[in-house]
């Protein structure tokens, strides 16, 4: 049967609320970034300048490769992690569904309270961190005003809080492999890594690929822990390119313009990355 | 089978290792907030007296708290109004267009889906700056309506692609026999096809409250005094030149109780909402 109703209307309102609060606003900080505005004294037309100055800068270069730096690390380390666990915690025993439930907490508690949390923790005078390492007789580092501490610390707490997202989502992909497979396998004597090689990996793959993609996609875009963590310390070492939009444009200094051709550029380096990975990922999938 | 038996053993180990080090951090976030500021500046871990009067400053003396931070129930509320309001309306705006994409076939479809995503991987820096002047232009800043505007349309795709999933698994013989039956659209809708989907609702709900809740940047930048969500005012009395870590981790264990308490009720449909529907977990 032919359903009534015109689609076109059922998605009107969101279409229209998504360019209105998205699109319109991206298009606004291209038109603004060819201005060199110093909020709130007016704007004055500036052509290009904003994005030469922008390529020209020392701190634009350092923050971008920090970011690059940051994603690929933490992406490497919590994927590594996260199938360890999920093949540890994947048998249904009464120990792993606690701990199951167990993972949702971290990635539930607001990330500003984490940022505090671990700020505390590795708190270089009282924390507990250097407590326990102190109390182990070993070295007491000073985690968030030194290189390359601050970025353990970064990677650490990133790792605490989102790891667990990647575990569930193994999880999710490890029960997806149907069973008997893994058993024609078996009765055809595979050992347990060329069964995972060959059986389980090229069907966990794809979920793999969308949790792997999001992950990414966030830690692009993380800010609150060199906010509140390492506020960008030692010196500008760790800031990230989410923290240079924010101070160069916005707190602080109010180049909006300069800020705006900052974003535009983050806009396409993100969908650049995004692009990439898809692309990366069919051909992945068209060899597999 | 000895062998077996201390591999098991071994792998329950690594286990409670796990466990121990999610534990760990949220221990000494509870211990922290029944500390007097004393006993934390002088690295006082385990040996202290306990104390409430963190909890006290934040849970009961609003009034007299304004000195040391601010008014914390109002700022829970703040928080409280922020995220239902932003669920409630991104829910209305993006159920239809759920149900679109899950019933009908239409001229780019695949496009029209994917747009929308794609406002899930657009990085929310990326458009602070313009969003602030346009908020600063509406002279809305300090508002509610600032920080939901555009909460809004992060939820949207959530709302969308998880909604989509779960109404393409109601089987369409129940529309056409209440279509049949001169039911009209809406009824339809509401009263037999959402009451099917409404696990789907469930977590689409629970992960748009969550996403407001726990969002920083924009209210950060949006918002002051007495608008500010709790994340927000979090944030800011940690900026004291001497932080008051005890009040820092009772405003924690009250903003974390919440999201975590939800997402454990709605645990078994989690993975497939945070994954926005496309892994079924």
């Amino acid at each position: 049967m032919k359903m009534k109703g015109n689609p076109n209307l059922l998605l009107l309102p969101a279409m229209i609320y998504i360019t209105v609060v998205t699109f319109f606003p991206e298009a606004y900080a291209v038109y603004i970034s060819a201005f060199r505005w110093l909020f709130p004294s007016p704007p004055v037309y500036a052509g290009l300048d904003n994005y030469t100055a922008l390529f020209s800068s020392d701190l634009f270069y350092s923050s971008l490769s920090n970011t690059v730096f940051w994603v690929a690390v933490t992406y490497v380390v919590e994927t590594s992690i996260a199938l360890a666990v999920a093949l540890l915690i994947q048998r249904d025993s009464r120990l792993n569904k606690f701990t199951r439930t167990l993972l949702i907490v971290p990635m539930m508690i607001p990330p500003v309270i984490v940022s505090e949390l671990w700020a505390y923790l590795f708190n270089p005078v009282y924390g507990p961190v250097n407590y326990f390492l102190h109390a182990l007789g070993a070295p007491q580092p000073d985690w968030l005003g030194h290189l390359p501490e601050a970025w353990y610390a970064l990677i650490i707490v990133d790792i605490w809080q989102w790891t667990p997202f990647l575990i569930l989502i193994f999880l999710a992909a490890l029960y997806s492999v149907p069973p008997d497979l893994v058993e024609a396998a078996e009765v055809d004597g595979a050992s347990t890594v060329s069964k995972f090689r060959y059986v389980t990996l090229p069907l966990i793959l794809p979920i793999m690929f969308i949790g792997g993609l999001l992950r990414v996609v966030d830690l692009l875009r993380s800010f609150e822990n060199v906010m509140l963590l390492t506020r960008g310390n030692p010196g500008q070492g760790t800031w990230l390119y989410s923290f240079f939009i924010f101070y160069q444009g916005l707190a602080g200094s109010l180049q909006v313009g300069y800020g705006a051709a900052a974003s535009i550029v983050f806009l396409l380096f993100t969908g650049a990355i995004v692009v990439t990975i898809i692309m990366l990922y069919f051909r992945l999938m068209a060899r597999a | 089978m000895k062998q077996n038996r201390l591999s098991v053993a071994m792998q329950s180990l690594l286990v409670l290792l796990v466990c121990l080090s999610i534990i760990a951090p949220i221990f000494f976030m509870f211990l922290t907030s029944i500390k007097s500021n004393v006993a934390i500046f002088t690295s006082q871990i385990f040996n202290f007296a306990p104390t409430l009067e963190g909890w006290k400053t934040i849970v009961f003396a609003s009034g007299t708290a304004k000195s040391v931070g601010g008014d914390w129930p109002l700022y829970f509320w703040n928080s409280l109004i922020v995220s239902l309001a932003s669920t409630a309306i991104a829910l209305l705006i993006g159920l239809p267009a759920a149900y679109g994409l899950a019933r009908y076939d239409f001229k780019r479809k695949n496009f029209t889906a994917f747009m929308i995503l794609s406002v899930r991987l657009i990085p929310p820096i990326a458009f602070l700056i313009p969003a602030y002047l346009i908020i600063l232009f509406l002279n809305i800043q300090h508002t509610y309506i600032s920080v939901i505007m555009f909460y809004i349309v992060f939820q949207i795709p959530f709302v969308v692609w998880i909604m989509r999933g779960f109404i393409e698994q109601v089987p369409k013989a129940v529309e056409e026999a209440a279509a049949l039956d001169g039911a009209s659209q809406l009824y339809m809708f509401v009263r037999i096809l959402l009451p099917l989907a409404v696990d789907g609702l469930i977590i689409t709900s629970v992960l748009c409250i969550l996403q407001s809740w726990n969002e920083f940047l924009l209210g950060f930048t949006f918002l002051s005094g007495d608008s500010v969500t709790l994340p927000v005012a979090a944030a800011h009395l940690a900026d004291y030149a001497l932080i008051s870590w005890n009040m820092e981790f009772v405003v924690g264990m009250i903003s974390a109780l919440p999201p975590i308490v939800l997402a454990i009720l709605v645990q078994k449909h989690l993975v497939r909402g945070l994954t926005l529907g496309m892994v079924k977990g």
